[in-house]
């Protein structure tokens, strides 16, 4: 009896925390190149209940159960929600007409190096500082091939595969990335890691630079809509299930077993 | 749990000052060699995922996963080439390519800007149109037919001698003009992000041109501005939605036990 109620509280707390995540997709439904997280949401290890014996976890259940217990069926005990996993589809470009301004097609990340190490980004809303150095929107170094790149004040224009021109002569060529798997999570700033840090990139072979277009954020506004009334309702759920039961075993505590009667 | 709160506020607040700067564009849209603003957003810095409840995670096994929190926002100019609107004025030149004119202030500082709306004092110094000289140019009382030349020089006649030159348009560039500080009236003055201003001089240097009786237009594009309002209004609803699902959520918890 006891477990239900623990089972409605984990459906509560599995809710709250998915409404947190979609609360950081919506902040970030207009950054450029911000990749949304999705919660999946798992039920704890279905217990056997044995008739005489404690519930025995199922997957432990030796084949064929051991003959004294009596097994009846299998029970739920609530609902967990796994870790964030980073959606890395691809994001809309849209055209800002800014030469600052990149987007990537493809499976490929920028390189930029920042205090901490080198970052994967696919925010390229790029500038420059006082000495002509090609810089993220939050002033870490942009990576080219061959370390971060000086790009002056000149006309500035970007190949599809990262060549930069400045006055039409080549000056450098950005370092873009990919991974074979892209296990990768999000360090704020549009900074990805990998999560594995001895995990080494390989240079892009399928992803172009888009020069004045930035790659809006891949938040669907009207899923996460439906997935906020989703969840509202399901935590609704869990916290009438959580009360009925406290109903219940009111009842038995209060009722059953009176004698007389009133 | 509260967290999620200041998750949806740090949205709304990005939103609002994205709405900020649109309106800033929009009332400078007739302002000449105004640039335009636009604030960006990025992802705030990510906390581990843990489960409330759970043991920490022992160190070999960092979780993967993170926890947002939230949006924070920089506001970038963009310095494009605005349109160049014959004016016919002979006072009046536009800047074709990088380059701005400079400026000095009252206090003696040097400030710089792409508005080329010149006039002449009563003492018949250049000065701009809120009064601040341009360089040191004075053309004397009896000159008529004062005008600026594609060079940048100021000239005019003196009787009916030919065309003297009065002085040159003080003209200089900045590696990274976006980064130059906006101080008002059209004004910048430079930070470390711009870099100094370098003399930029139009014989030798290779896109820039002059263009007399021509203003440049404000590069703001109404229809983009539009555009990014309405987008910054629909995430700024998105995010109160997000506060107004915690609240009846909450509501629901506190109605739990009665």
């Amino acid at each position: 009896m006891l477990r239900g109620l623990y089972s409605a509280a984990s459906g509560m707390d599995t809710h709250m925390r998915r409404l947190a995540v979609e609360a950081n997709n919506l902040a970030n439904a207009r950054t450029p190149g911000y990749k949304q997280d999705r919660v999946p949401v798992e039920s704890f290890a279905l217990l056997l209940r044995g008739r005489t014996d404690p519930v025995i976890p199922m997957l432990d259940v030796p084949f064929p159960a051991p003959a004294q217990t009596e097994l009846i069926g299998p029970i739920g005990s609530g609902v967990f929600p796994w870790e964030p996993v980073l959606d890395l589809s691809q994001g809309s470009p849209y055209q800002t007409g800014e030469p600052l301004d990149l987007a990537l097609i493809g499976p490929g990340f920028f390189a930029v190096q920042t205090p901490d190490g080198e970052r994967y980004t696919r925010a390229g809303n790029f500038s420059v500082d006082g000495n002509g150095t090609l810089r993220t929107a939050t002033g870490d170094l942009v990576l080219g091939e061959q370390g971060p790149i000086q790009v002056g004040g000149g006309d500035l224009s970007i190949a599809s595969d990262g060549t930069i021109f400045v006055n039409g002569n080549a000056v450098a060529r950005l370092r873009l990335v990919e991974f074979d798997a892209p296990a990768l999570r999000k360090v704020g700033e549009n900074y990805l890691a990998p999560q594995d840090p001895a995990v080494l990139p390989r240079p892009a072979t399928a992803t172009q630079v888009l020069q004045g277009y930035l790659e809006g954020s891949n938040v669907d506004l009207s899923r996460t809509m439906v997935r906020l009334i989703e969840l509202q309702r399901a935590y609704e759920l869990s916290a009438r299930a959580l009360q009925l039961q406290d109903q219940t075993l009111g009842q038995a505590i209060n009722d059953v077993g009176r004698v007389g009667g009133s | 749990m509260f967290n999620i709160l200041r998750i949806a506020s740090s949205g709304i607040i990005a939103q609002q000052l994205a709405l900020d700067v649109v309106g800033n564009n929009i009332a400078n849209l007739q302002t000449p060699g105004f640039k335009r603003s636009r604030a960006d957003t990025y992802d705030a810095r990510y906390a581990p995922w843990n489960y409330a409840g759970t043991e920490p995670y022992p160190a070999e096994a960092q979780p993967h996963g993170t926890a947002g929190n939230g949006t924070l926002s920089t506001v970038m100019r963009l310095t494009s080439q605005g349109p160049v609107l014959q004016t016919g004025r002979s006072l009046d030149v536009a800047i074709q390519g990088d380059g701005f004119f400079e400026v000095t202030l009252a206090d003696g500082r040097r400030a710089y800007t792409r508005d080329g709306t010149f006039g002449l004092d009563a003492n018949g110094r250049l000065v701009t149109a809120s009064g601040l000289p341009v360089g040191d140019i004075v053309v004397p009382p009896d000159a008529t037919g004062v005008r600026i030349g594609a060079d940048g020089t100021v000239r005019g006649r003196r009787g009916d001698v030919a065309e003297t030159v009065f002085g040159q348009l003080p003209l200089v560039r900045f590696v990274n003009p976006r980064g130059l500080l906006a101080i008002g009236e059209n004004l910048f003055v430079p930070t470390d992000n711009s870099g100094a201003a370098q003399p930029l001089d139009l014989v030798t240097t290779g896109g820039e041109r002059l263009l007399p009786g021509s203003l440049e237009g404000s590069n703001v594009e109404l229809s983009e501005e539009f555009t990014r309002m309405i987008q910054a209004q629909r995430a700024y609803q998105a995010n109160l939605k997000v506060v107004q699902t915690w609240d009846e959520l909450i509501s629901t918890v506190n109605s739990l036990r009665r």
